[in-house]
């Protein structure tokens, strides 16, 4: 017992945490200030802190049996913890910031956030078609919550309420799909799975039809094209500290699972075959993600919303590691393989650090009264507060890819990995760079209108807000941000290792 | 142990200092501002100086090859194909960088002390000492940088802070116009760097110093530029490193920055242009010695630029009448007699000079400064209003004095050992580069060089000096109004002020390194122990020839006689106040020397003004073609479509839902269907088809191209191979191989119809000299065979007009290799558990057809096809 408590230690920080907060919340007289962001942050910073622990530790034991089959805790898991804690905990301080800035900080928030984490890391950890639905849909309604949050706003709910439909709809499908791929397989476990299919007892139109609707399911949480539409209404509703943390910890975690599955699940030779199976069909996705989120994104006047578009982009740069992957899995070339997952891996780290400098920036230029979310509030804004010029300019360029950024090093490592495949990659690898090219149009133009234009008289112009949580929330962001970007060796190797031993 | 831990240190204190003083300087006090970067540059001293000892304890061990070595981490990594070398950032200290490391930090320490006393009523007091400890910490990584890329961050990071400090008082427009010259004349050599950079990497296939100079071997290799050579990897690196030496040491031709550069800062000059920064492509050279010692013709280059420099900027410096002038002129003439030695083999006698250069020149340049900071001289200080200034400024005299012996090369101070090495050098420089013509030329122009050195830093050293102050007797009314702004348009300040501790000390200390600092290196004429070649010869390439006694004295005492010449003529002419100039000379010889020959101008006129036309061209281009056609059009474009795209967000949430049902039908289409993706392997005439692989999939063939499948739906026959035969071929073709590998295939026509081989498929040969008409040739099928008619084509062993070939033969068709191919088709169907079927057909050009040796081609004779296949096994 106190071996599993060790094990699934990070879980089960955040698990505690969301208990301290719920009864700090619920005990402390009204009007009281509490500061639960605080106490957020360092339940993720404690869960953090676990999952490297254990990577550092590198237990290997088998699990006990009755967890074993659901939940894993391998170097993958504890690595995406770290990530989704470490985002979490980021988020966390963004949202002490903001909430209360804007007179909206409630208890539950934190709660929520941090149940919804702890869904996302049940996620990373799932190795069973039953565990990557609770963990899917602990996360989701969590986030549900969160994106409606803002209950005095307009948007906000119709954001939240579109999100939810969807999302029922996805969930709907995806568990559609796993039941197909149980009753082809007779299995729910993912590696089970994967045997059956392989020795070719399984069913094979279920089969198909199973996989297929899976892809669609998981397509829609991570937001790729066509399954992406919920994705900008929700951003720029929701209070950005919300935005935040669905571009980051859902991406990262649905990814992810994403991976697992189709690594772990559907790896069979006549599933993933890269010309005839879903890599093809990945390959679509991303092609479409990121010509559509790109010059979705151009048009934008609500920097939310472009952020949104971008988002989607990214998602289909990393659907090219994805292929990458499938390719050199297929040719029997499993290094090349393992260096296509570690820079997905190392890309998911690197977006996740880089945009949430962004939106933490953002958040800091506005307070009570005047936020900051379009083009035109930002006008001259990086002369007349060059600290958050700087802040949102390094994040812009990191997501753009620009050295020395992690983005740089991220999007560097991942078409690099899909380069080594061969030649049947390189017109994707180029798409993707042009592509990449089309958003620095859309990174730039938030430089210039911050240094070259200049506001109207009459607008009001927002004031920033001052606050210790933000500051240290954009200082951890941008450290990660350099960090991964100047030296992003041994970071690399964490996540060859975890992508070696999946 | 401890070594190894504080070898980083010496990098990043001084950053670190230049980190908090840009960011925190402008709201901190002074001495904070002084404590953080005096503190990291002491400290950075104290750490190379242990790191020093620690060479000296493996030398005196019996290493030979002493080094300490710290990695800090892995940078990135280059591939050559499947090996990945890394690019680490390591610093390592040896004989050579210990002694770069100890003198940037040194003299750069004492610099840094000056400065205090010199900028303390500077309003940029806190951008100036950021900058300096910038610049120390760039020059440390150029120093201790393992490999070249690190070298290279310090090699741009110097020229970053020379451009900044040149440019410090950059509203006056002038000066921030002189920072920008040095910036683009040092890209020009950055160029040469990157190129010699990538031409040892790769010739060696290694970043790392010491493995470049393990592996020079590699390096006399010919290079081949478009098929010619174009002389060893070697000459051609060091050609281009050369030129980025040339750059950064303000060598023949792109010297022309360094006496703008005198722009900045006195200290400035002292420290980056004259004692560290500058010297970095001499420390370039010493660095990579075994691989400019492969190449004679680039030693001999680098030893006649050099010696040819230190003439003309000698020759420069004769009629400038700018104290700080005078001393850059100096500093490039200085330089030049450094790449002499380089370029004559004696890498130690170059650096050498490096060494004691760094000493006397920076106390020079310090002088002259303490002479401005004390008469209010801006920017510089002109020496035709000075004199008198032993009687105000002792500390300065003396140690100036001590400085120009040094300089002057008077026997007894170090100037006199570093030049007498190199005079020795080059003399013997033949076994080198193999040019005696080179020898005497470098020889005779550094002596001739060397007398004009003593010749005009005495003349400095007297006009500052001796005699009375001029500023103060030209001016005794305004001296009696002892008005502030009077000196101004006149003279200078008539009551010099004696310089402060901090202005001081720096100078005593570099005073007394000055004397010596040259005991290290005792001549080799009198067979004294010279520790400085002994410490040098591991690291440095050692070239053959010994230090013969006749020719050290032979170049001892040209060099004595050198300075003796010069001191003589400059005491005769202006000692005591005689012969102070008058106005700049107006015409003449005089004229040309003091415009420096005039190439500033000539470059101003035919490089500078090129330029700017095209410049002004390519703006116009840009504005009209590439702004409009080639931006705004597609810009346009993109972000119509964005606009389409973007509009499908509607708002309305059952346009999202259609839309994801949509997608969800897309992927249900892709996995309910089948997909064959058929593809084929030729291996001489059998071919293997491949269809893909799918849950539940079953194929069919028709692998002859009959319209009709050879069996039944199968589980297991993915793949399948056959040989082929003419009966399956669909269709022919010849392939014709031009020079350089230029390919073009030509379809022939089953039915029989003939051909024309285009001329272009043709090489330029192909036709027959003794034809008056020239006609292509024609190519037709006949029953299963080829019929080529050659007409006019030359087809070297072919007899006669017609000749019948079968697919797979090769012939040489007029200068061009031509092969008769044939293509085959297949065509697979598959079913998957849906019951959906795909089918799919796929043709195949057999390009490797019953390969044909070369000897075929003289007696080429139809054959069928099956017996060739027989022959070949």
């Amino acid at each position: 017992m106190l071996d599993l408590i060790i094990r699934f230690s990070p879980l089960v920080l955040v698990l505690v945490g969301a208990a301290a907060v719920m009864l700090a919340d619920a005990f402390s007289d009204k009007g009281q200030s509490n500061d639960l962001s605080t106490v957020t942050f360092w339940a993720f910073v404690g869960a953090s802190g676990g999952a490297i622990g254990l990577w550092v530790q590198g237990d290997t034991m088998a699990l006990h049996p009755l967890v074993a089959p659901f939940l894993a805790a391998d170097p993958m898991a504890l690595l995406l913890d770290a990530v989704i804690a470490g985002a979490g905990a980021i988020t966390a301080l963004l949202a002490g910031a903001y909430l209360r800035e804007h007179q909206m900080e409630r208890g539950e928030y934190y709660v929520v956030m941090l149940l919804a984490a702890f869904g996302a890391m049940v996620l990373v950890h799932s190795t069973h078609l039953l565990s990557v639905f609770v963990g899917l849909e602990t996360m989701s309604l969590g986030v549900y919550s969160l994106a409606a949050f803002r209950r005095t706003s307009p948007r906000s709910v119709e954001g939240a309420m579109k999100y939810f439909l969807l999302g029922s709809f996805a969930a709907a499908l995806l568990l559609f799909g796993m039941a197909l791929l149980y009753g082809a397989t007779g299995e729910m476990e993912l590696a089970a799975i994967a045997t059956a299919l392989v020795e070719g007892s399984a069913h094979n139109t279920l089969a198909l039809l199973g996989t297929a609707l899976i892809t669609a399911g998981l397509a829609f949480k991570v937001g790729a094209v066509p399954f992406h539409m919920w994705s900008p209404d929700v951003y720029e509703g929701a209070a950005t500290s919300v935005t935040a943390f669905m571009a980051v910890v859902v991406k990262v975690a649905a990814f992810t699972v994403w991976v697992r599955i189709a690594v772990v699940a559907l790896s069979a030779a006549n599933l993933a075959d890269p010309f005839s199976g879903w890599p093809p069909l990945v390959m679509g996705l991303a092609v479409a993600s990121m010509l559509v989120g790109n010059l979705s994104a151009l048009v934008q006047t609500n920097v939310k919303r472009m952020l949104a578009y971008s988002s989607i982009a990214h998602a289909g740069y990393i659907m090219v590691g994805f292929v990458a992957y499938a390719h050199s899995a297929a040719g029997g070339d499993e290094g090349a393989g393992d260096q296509a997952l570690s820079a997905m891996l190392l890309y998911l780290a690197s977006y996740a650090a880089s945009s949430l400098l962004v939106f933490g920036s953002l958040i800091w230029a506005g307070s009570k009264g005047k936020e900051v979310v379009s083009y035109e509030d930002l006008k001259g804004l990086g002369r007349r507060h060059p600290w958050i010029g700087v802040a949102m300019m390094v994040g812009a360029l990191s997501l753009m890819g620009f050295p020395p950024t992690a983005g740089f090093i991220g999007k560097y490592y991942l078409f690099q990995s899909a380069v080594n495949v061969g030649d049947g990659l390189i017109p994707l690898v180029i798409f993707a760079v042009l592509a990449s090219a089309v958003g620095a149009f859309y990174y730039l133009k938030l430089i210039v209108v911050m240094y070259m234009e200049d506001q109207e008289q009459e607008a009001a112009q927002a004031v920033p807000m001052r606050s210790v949580h933000l500051w240290a929330a954009i200082g951890l962001a941008a450290y990660f941000v350099f960090r991964i970007g100047i030296a992003p060796g041994n970071y690399m190797e964490i996540a060859i290792g975890a992508a070696r031993a999946l | 142990m401890l070594a190894q831990a504080t070898l980083p240190w010496i990098v990043l204190l001084p950053l670190a200092g230049a980190l908090i003083n840009g960011v925190t300087g402008r709201f901190t006090s002074k001495k904070v501002v002084t404590a953080v970067a005096l503190g990291s540059v002491s400290l950075a001293f104290l750490f190379a100086g242990i790191n020093f000892m620690e060479l000296v304890t493996q030398k005196g061990a019996g290493v030979a090859d002493a080094r300490v070595e710290a990695e800090l981490y892995e940078w990135f990594s280059l591939h050559i194909g499947q090996r990945a070398i890394p690019v680490r950032i390591a610093f390592v200290i040896d004989s050579l960088s210990g002694i770069m490391a100890l003198v940037v930090t040194g003299i750069g320490l004492l610099i840094h002390i000056y400065s205090l006393g010199y900028m303390k009523e500077d309003p940029g007091f806190a951008r100036f000492l950021t900058y300096l400890n910038l610049f120390t910490a760039s020059m440390l990584i150029l120093i201790l940088g393992s490999s070249f890329p690190v070298l290279f961050v310090g090699w741009e990071g110097v020229g970053l802070c020379s451009y900044l400090l040149i440019g410090f008082w950059y509203k006056t427009p002038e000066y921030a116009a002189a920072g920008r010259k040095a910036f683009v004349v040092n890209r020009i050599g950055d160029f040469g760097v990157i190129f010699g950079m990538l031409a040892l990497w790769v010739g060696t296939q290694s970043m790392e110093f010491q493995g470049i100079n393990e592996s020079v071997d590699m390096l006399t290799r010919p290079f081949m530029l478009g098929g010619v050579e174009v002389g060893s990897y070697a000459t051609v690196a060091a050609f281009f490193l050369f030129l980025g030496c040339a750059g950064k040491s303000a060598q023949l031709p792109l010297y022309v920055w360094l006496p703008d550069a005198m722009a900045g800062p006195t200290p400035v000059s002292a420290l980056i242009h004259a004692a560290t920064m500058v010297t970095a492509g001499v420390y370039l050279c010493c660095r990579l010695s075994g691989v400019f010692v492969l190449s004679p013709t680039a030693m001999a280059t680098v030893a006649v630029v050099g010696a040819l420099t230190a003439l003309l900027a000698a020759s420069v410096a004769l009629v400038q009448n700018q104290m700080k002038k005078i001393l850059a002129y100096s500093t490039v003439s200085q330089l030049g007699f450094m790449f002499a030695a380089v370029g004559s083999g004696a890498f130690a006698a170059g650096f050498f000079h490096v060494f004691t250069h760094a000493f006397f020149k920076a106390c020079l340049f310090l002088g002259a400064g303490a002479v401005m900071h004390a008469v209010h001289a801006h920017g510089d200080a002109d020496v035709r209003k000075l004199g008198g200034m032993s009687k105000h400024l002792p500390t300065v005299r003396w140690t100036f004095l001590v400085s120009c012996l040094a300089i002057a090369g008077v026997p007894l101070f170090s100037g006199f050992f570093s030049k007498d090495e190199i005079l020795l050098g080059a003399l013997l420089g033949t076994h080198v580069h193999h040019m005696g013509w080179v020898t005497w030329f470098v020889f005779g122009s550094l002596v001739l060089a060397a007398t004009m050195t003593a010749f005009y830093m005495f003349r400095l050293y007297f006009l500052t000096f001796s005699g009375d102050y001029r500023s103060a007797a030209a001016n005794p009314e305004e001296e009696a109004e002892g008005g502030e702004s009077s000196h101004d348009a006149h003279g200078y300040d008539p009551h010099p002020h004696r310089p402060e501790p901090a202005i001081a000390w720096p100078l005593r200390i570099l005073g007394v390194g000055a004397v010596v600092v040259g005991y290290l290196g005792l001549p080799h004429a009198l067979h004294l122990p010279n520790l400085w070649g002994d410490w040098l010869h591991a690291t440095l390439a050692s070239v053959g020839g010994h230090h013969g006694g006749g020719e050290a004295w032979i170049a001892m005492a040209a060099g004595t006689v050198a300075m003796a010449v010069g001191i003589g003529v400059a005491w005769q002419r202006y000692a005591n106040g005689k012969g102070v100039p008058g106005a700049d000379p107006e015409k003449g010889v005089a004229r040309w020397m003091f415009d420096a020959w005039r190439i500033d101008a000539a470059y101003n006129r035919y490089v500078v003004g090129a330029m700017r036309q095209l410049g002004q061209f390519s703006a116009a281009v840009d504005r009209y073609f590439v702004d409009v056609i080639l931006t705004r059009v597609p810009a346009g474009i993109v972000r119509m479509v964005g606009h389409v795209t973007s509009r499908a967000q509607s708002g309305l949430v059952y346009t999202y839902g259609a839309l994801m049902v949509f997608g969800v039908f897309a992927v249900l289409v892709w996995f309910t269907s089948p997909h064959p993706s058929l593809e084929g392997v030729a291996e001489g005439n059998k071919v293997t088809w491949t269809a893909r692989p799918g849950a539940g999939y079953e194929y069919r063939w028709d692998a002859d191209g009959d319209g009709e499948y050879d069996g039944e739906w199968s589980r297991s026959q993915r793949s399948l191979t056959r040989t082929y035969g003419p009966e399956q071929f669909t269709s022919y073709a010849v392939h014709l191989i031009g020079p350089l590998k230029r390919e073009n295939t030509l379809r022939i026509p089953i039915d029989g119809a003939k051909k024309i081989v285009p001329l272009s498929m043709l090489s330029g040969d192909w036709r027959n000299p003794e034809a008056s008409t020239q006609r292509p040739p024609v190519i037709w099928v006949e029953k299963g065979t080829i019929v080529l008619r050659r007409n006019d084509a030359s087809t070297p062993g072919l007899g006669g007009e017609e000749v019948t070939l079968t697919p797979g033969q090769r012939i040489v068709l007029g200068g061009v290799e031509a092969r008769f191919i044939a293509q085959v088709k297949t065509k697979v169907e598959v079913r998957n558990g849906f019951g959906n079927l795909r089918s799919q057909t796929r043709s195949l050009w057999l390009k490797d057809m019953t390969p044909v040796k070369s000897h075929a081609f003289s007696n080429i004779e139809a054959k069928p096809l099956a017996q060739m296949g027989a022959h070949h096994e």
